[in-house]
């Protein structure tokens, strides 16, 4: 089946900058897809090229295997809601969203549905207020309804949460989810809770070279199958290096000191290696007089995944520098 | 939000497109921001008092007793003293100034060309409506209150050549300012950087005029405003200089329509 976004070596230069480096992506039918990195990784660059308002240096973009190159058929198949969306001011929130349903004439009952949407978004009320007096967040939830509101089946949204107070973020990814069956979602966010909720894939990016592309649950699981926790009572820093000798674990990195408990991270050559290297750690402990507080695989969350990546991305373009 | 939940998104639409995608929706837009956004309004006062400002001079020269040169009272003549052929380039270029660089500052611009709709459809809407407004603006209202005026001031109405063809000629020739604007947006960002170039090259092509043989000068487009009042008299004309106006103007939205679909919105 075609992807519903496939970026193939998209580059972009500005001048000298090379905001975005030979990004290849291909995002399933369906999927919600976070797409992450610090600010000024080339996100919203990336997003802008795929929402044909900037031109590619080099590499191409197709949606619902259509190129960007087709114009106005192209952008059928997207919704885009940019990082700070702009309405014009002297319209009301109705009147924008019947604004950006006129594009689409292809929708049935367009009156219908824009008051649907509003009542979706929570703008019901505010309908008939002018935007320019609409809050922030306000402006993002009618910044969404006028994406979708042409029921493309790929919605872009960069950055929908940002700036958002956690009720209005709530919102905001509650709509997300309510999209998830019928449109593929591809939003680019640097709040890294806001993806582990409700993305099933996730690109992470940085300096415009894309470090990782996988589904969520693999890129957290790659990231902790083969390390355990261990923390033992008695222990001193130095016991490091009798956990570095059981047989299957690569290295121990030595963690926090606190109550006559000391932590380590020991990282095992392979996977499988989990249930043998507790079972020797325990003996360790009891051989040496010490007592295993902790010995379980290592629980991480998406933040500590992102910043591995970017910190392993920093720390081999400097060995190279 | 609430509750009551509605299919939101998903249905592949294979609609083809044309160069004039979206252009329906995106005129009616424009249309209404021209009205509601009360710059129709500060259009048209603007243009009816410098209009009656040239209106009004010889009575007013008259009132005060100025000497100085002869007073024509004659209404035909105190409506060609509008200055029809620099007050409505004028007001087209200062009035439609940001048609393009305010909604590209704003964002407006990036958001509505997300949407199924093409760039050459968004200049031409932009010059259809700005041609419309500044013809209503500029030249139809100025001229009904100027006519009104004139009867009050000086007991008469002006004949049908100046009543028509000198506006027409003011219209023609902002016309063209306005399809320069739009052109010379398409290169420059800021406001003031459009309406400077643009008159930067009225001007020059006005003092090129000057210089140039009259042989020559019936090729520039800028000379639409005598053309149209000389036909209007039933003068000679030179129909060379309705071509030069047609096809600059046409050459102009064609760079426009280039330029534009090149640049990052």
């Amino acid at each position: 089946m075609t992807p519903a976004i496939e970026i193939n070596g998209l580059t972009k230069r500005f001048g000298q900058l090379v905001a975005v480096d030979n990004l290849s992506l291909a995002i399933p039918r369906g999927a919600v897809f976070g797409f992450l990195g610090a600010n000024g990784a080339g996100k919203t660059t990336t997003m802008r090229v795929i929402a044909g308002l900037s031109r590619a240096s080099a590499g191409s973009v197709t949606v619902a295997g259509i190129s960007a190159s087709a114009g106005a058929r192209y952008r059928r198949q997207l919704g885009y809601l940019c990082q700070e969306p702009a309405f014009y001011g002297w319209m009301t929130g109705r009147e924008v969203l019947r604004y950006a349903a006129g594009f689409y004439p292809e929708i049935e009952q367009p009156g219908r549905r824009v008051e649907a949407l509003l009542a979706q978004v929570g703008l019901a009320d505010a309908a008939a207020r002018k935007v320019s007096g609409y809050s922030g967040g306000m402006r993002q939830r009618l910044g969404i309804a006028a994406a979708v509101v042409g029921q493309p089946p790929v919605v872009l949204l960069d950055e929908p949460a940002a700036g958002l107070d956690p009720l209005g973020r709530k919102d905001v990814l509650d709509l997300i989810e309510s999209l998830r069956e019928t449109t593929t979602i591809f939003y680019s966010t640097h709040i890294l809770d806001d993806v582990q909720r409700v993305s099933d894939r996730v690109a992470v990016l940085d300096r415009g070279r894309l470090l990782a592309a996988d589904t969520t649950e693999n890129l957290l699981a790659s990231s902790s199958r083969n390390r355990i926790r261990v923390v033992l009572q008695g222990a001193s820093p130095e016991a490091g290096s009798l956990l570095a000798g059981i047989p299957g674990v690569e290295n121990v990195a030595v963690g926090e000191s606190r109550d006559g408990a000391c932590a380590f991270t020991l990282r095992l050559a392979v996977p499988d290696a989990i249930a043998a290297v507790q079972l020797a750690v325990t003996a360790l402990a009891l051989a040496h007089g010490y007592a295993v507080v902790e010995a379980r695989p290592l629980v991480i969350d998406l933040e500590e995944v992102f910043l591995r990546l970017v910190r392993e991305a920093q720390a081999s373009t400097e060995k190279v520098a | 939000m609430n509750a009551n939940s509605i299919a939101l998104g998903g249905r592949v639409q294979a609609n083809a497109s044309s160069p004039m995608t979206g252009f329906g929706r995106f005129l009616s837009k424009e249309v209404r921001e021209w009205v509601r956004t009360r710059r129709f309004v500060i259009m048209a006062l603007a243009a009816t008092g410098l209009a009656l400002s040239g209106v009004i001079i010889e009575r007013v020269h008259q009132l005060t007793g100025d000497t100085s040169k002869p007073i024509n009272l004659d209404p035909s003549f105190n409506l060609t003293n509008v200055g029809w052929d620099s007050l409505v380039p004028l007001l087209a270029a200062f009035g439609t100034m940001s048609l393009l660089t305010a909604e590209r500052e704003r964002g407006t611009l990036g958001w509505s060309l997300s949407m199924p709709l093409s760039r050459p459809a968004v200049l031409l809407a932009k010059l259809l409506a700005a041609v419309s407004f500044i013809g209503i603006t500029a030249v139809v209202i100025p001229e009904i209150v100027s006519v009104a005026v004139i009867r009050f001031v000086y007991d008469g109405f002006p004949h049908g050549q100046q009543l028509f063809w000198e506006p027409l000629g003011g219209f023609a020739a902002g016309a063209f300012v306005i399809a320069l604007n739009l052109a010379v947006s398409t290169f420059v960002r800021s406001q003031a950087a459009v309406v400077g170039t643009t008159l930067c090259f009225v001007l020059t092509i006005t003092a090129m005029a000057g210089l140039l043989s009259q042989d020559l000068q019936r090729f520039l487009p800028s000379g639409i405003y005598d053309f149209v009042t000389a036909y209007g008299k039933g003068a000679p004309t030179h129909p060379e200089t309705l071509v030069a106006w047609v096809m600059g103007t046409a050459l102009l939205m064609v760079v426009a329509v280039v330029q534009f679909g090149r640049r990052e919105v």
